[in-house]
């Protein structure tokens, strides 16, 4: 029983050890999690000392592949990520994290979060961290990198629209891009004062556009239940999802009677969303969380 | 005995860590990245580690990807990656850019694994061309420019016989008559793009709006050129836009849009950030603006026949401290013309050595030192990266609807 004790502990040990060394090991920062946990030393950009703000807003701005770039900021490499379709999105925010001398010939570190939003409303962010030094007016940025920040999915546009539109679309005619679908959705949808005016069950289709860009990991649920009760998901069984490059549309059809003013049975559709593995925070929190309620009856 | 065997399965997995760990630092997703681009620009590739990155059975497809060789790998673009265990994939993009800064930006999705720790095995990459129109934007006199000459001729050669007759009306220019006429606005497509049939141009009265259709001209070398006419005068009240529309998956989107009034606006801003007096600046051509840009002219040893236009916007852009003569030499001497020394006058060499730049491009040989001028001299050149600053002229895309009256309220 001892020595069994023992032999536990010995794997145990080693077994940390060899954790304990993977983790030492600088791996390239392509392949870095972001970190959920750290302080903010500023929640928006404006709040940024100078510096910080110079150097922020010329990465992002290479992110998006803008010209908007400062003059007195050099970057002495590449961006090594520069977004997709980076003519939609504009800068949104940004958040500090920390910023501070790393040794004495002025070399500062940076950590900050970036965000960026499209004409949609669609969001997704990006860590930075960064090395730099000043030279009089200008900023010699030495090395960046950056990795895509997922943050907590809050945002969605639901639209409602006859199920048959929807079944309309097939392999051919189905929106190639997250936009198409929005687009098709929009132009097919009822508005909610038109709701009323339908009176009889008919089938639907229920879209819900999640706006924030999720990681592969991370899950999403649209749930029809008859209760507002953020903790009970309603029948998510029949529910599908389309992703287009990490931005997904939860999609549930079926029959049911729209919003009537008055109506005692209520109905709801509800969006989910729980962190994936970027997620390393309290384990215990990372359950799914309601993000949306429409009454569609 | 149990105990020393799982010692030793202990200590195979902290080799093991240690060994996997290595692989990934030595795995960057951009070594495999630019060995894509530059198999695909028949350029050799020495990444600066001691990393052998080989492409299986694919490196013909990615050769015949681009046919021109006059493109180089500018940058390389990484996307995602995800990984696992020894196998990744890496999507990302690669940009190839020629001498005249057209560009070619190409999508990839390739699936990798380690082979060992120095060598990287790409077994399969898909490529998608999936850019968004960028174009550049001239102002043509209707009859100075035939649109059947622009198919007959290389996209080079259109750009330089646009740019060089439109110059004398780009914008307007000093003493200029401002009754409507008729003109051509050509938008030359600077990328290469999936579907060039889903770009249009339009000319309408309000930016990013939907207008009189223009066409698309394919060149001899199968790039493209957007083209509409209209009759307006500068400076009236009745501004023209010329706006790109991009159909996309059913999506009617505006990427640019340009104005044939902002010039003058953009002129006065211009001129009084550089201390100039305009007068008021109000998009109009004064008699103060006239002065203001004849002795900017005059300051910045630019020709007196310089016309107002976007190319000497682009200068007034810059810092005041600007010296063209010296600019123009060195300009001269990174296109391989021997000037003599930079000295910052110019003299009979430098206008020589003018004279056989614009010769060597075909054009008119004055010697006439302009603003389009500098700027081809400029983007001829070695390491000078013009059209960065440019394309400030790009505004955000608009999408035309919202359908918002649609969306169903959260009641959260």
């Amino acid at each position: 029983m001892n020595n069994k004790f023992k032999l536990i502990n010995s794997i145990i040990f080693i077994l940390i050890l060899s954790g304990c060394v993977t983790n030492d090991v600088k791996i390239n920062n392509v392949f870095k999690k972001p970190i959920n946990k750290q302080p903010i030393l500023a929640r928006n950009i404006l709040d940024m000392p100078e510096d910080a703000y110079r150097v922020v807003l010329t990465i992002s701005a290479q992110i998006l592949n803008s010209d908007k770039k400062s003059k007195d900021v050099m970057l002495q490499s590449s961006c090594p990520i520069i977004l997709r379709n980076s003519r939609l999105f504009s800068f949104q925010n940004a958040m500090l994290m920390s910023n501070e001398k790393i040794n004495t010939d002025g070399r500062k570190n940076l950590e900050a979060d970036t965000f960026f939003i499209d004409p949609l409303g669609r969001t997704l962010g990006y860590s930075i961290s960064a090395v730099y030094s000043e030279d009089g007016k200008k900023i010699i940025v030495h090395n960046y990198s950056v990795v895509e920040k997922f943050v907590q999915a809050k945002n969605t546009v639901c639209f409602i629209l006859p199920a048959d539109e929807y079944n309309k679309l097939n392999q051919h005619t189905f929106p190639k891009t997250f936009y198409g679908l929005y687009r098709y959705a929009a132009i097919n949808a009822i508005t909610p004062q038109q709701a009323s005016n339908y009176r009889e069950k008919s089938k639907w289709a229920v879209m819900v556009f999640f706006l924030d860009r999720m990681s592969q990991s991370a899950i999403s649920q649209l749930g029809i239940s008859d209760k507002a009760d953020p903790f009970d998901k309603g029948y998510t069984k029949d529910t599908k999802f389309i992703i287009y490059d990490g931005w997904r549309i939860g999609v549930a059809v079926g029959e049911f009677q729209l919003l009537q003013p008055g109506s005692t049975e209520p109905l709801y559709a509800k969006a989910f969303y729980s962190p994936g593995k970027e997620y390393t925070g309290n384990i215990f929190l990372k359950k799914s969380k309601m993000v949306s309620l429409y009454k569609i009856n | 005995m149990k105990k020393l065997i799982m010692i030793i399965v202990g200590f195979f997995v902290c080799m093991v860590s240690f060994a996997y760990a290595g692989s990934i630092k030595d795995m960057p997703s951009a070594i495999v990245g630019q060995a894509i681009g530059y198999a695909m620009s028949h350029e050799s590739f020495n990444p600066q580690k001691k990393i052998n990155v080989k492409i299986l059975n694919i490196q013909d497809k990615l050769q015949n990807y681009l046919i021109d060789r006059g493109f180089k790998l500018k940058s390389v673009l990484i996307v995602s990656h995800e990984k696992n265990g020894k196998q990744f994939n890496v999507k990302g993009s690669v940009i190839h850019i020629d001498s005249i800064h057209r560009f070619i930006q190409t999508g990839f999705d390739a699936r990798c694994s380690i082979e060992n720790k120095t060598t990287i095995l790409v077994n399969k990459v898909q490529l998608a061309n999936n850019s968004k129109p960028n174009t550049l934007f001239f102002i043509v006199p209707a009859e100075k420019i035939k649109s059947s000459d622009l198919r007959n001729i290389s996209f080079s050669q259109a750009l330089q016989q646009v740019s060089s007759v439109a110059k004398k009306i780009d914008g307007s220019y000093v003493g200029m008559d401002y009754r409507p006429e008729k003109y051509k606005l050509i938008a030359f497509i600077m990328n290469k793009i999936d579907d060039p049939d889903s770009v249009y141009p339009v000319v309408s009265d309000a930016p990013f709006a939907n207008g009189e259709q223009g066409s698309l001209i394919e060149t001899a070398d199968g790039w493209h050129i957007l083209l509409s006419e209209a009759e307006f005068g500068y400076n009236d009240n009745n501004p023209k836009y010329f706006n790109v529309l991009w159909e996309k998956d059913n999506n009617v989107l505006a990427f640019e849009s340009y104005c044939t009034q902002g010039l003058i606006k953009a002129i006065q801003t211009a001129l009084l950030r550089n201390g100039y007096d305009v007068g008021i600046s109000d998009g109009k051509l004064s008699e103060n603006t006239e002065l203001a840009v004849k002795k900017y002219i005059k300051n910045t040893k630019f020709h007196k026949d310089t016309q107002i236009s976007s190319s000497l916007l682009w200068f007034m852009q810059q810092n005041n401290q600007i010296n063209i003569s010296e600019l123009v030499q060195i300009a001269l001497l990174k296109n391989g013309i021997n000037i003599g020394s930079v000295d910052g006058k110019i003299g009979p060499k430098t206008i020589k050595g003018l004279k056989k730049y614009q010769k060597r491009l075909d054009i008119k040989a004055d010697g006439k030192i302009t603003p389009e001028l500098v700027l081809l001299l400029l983007q001829t050149s070695k390491n000078i990266d013009v059209y960065s600053h440019i394309r400030t002229l790009f505004q955000e895309p608009i999408l035309i609807k919202k359908y918002q009256d649609k969306m169903w309220p959260n009641e959260l």
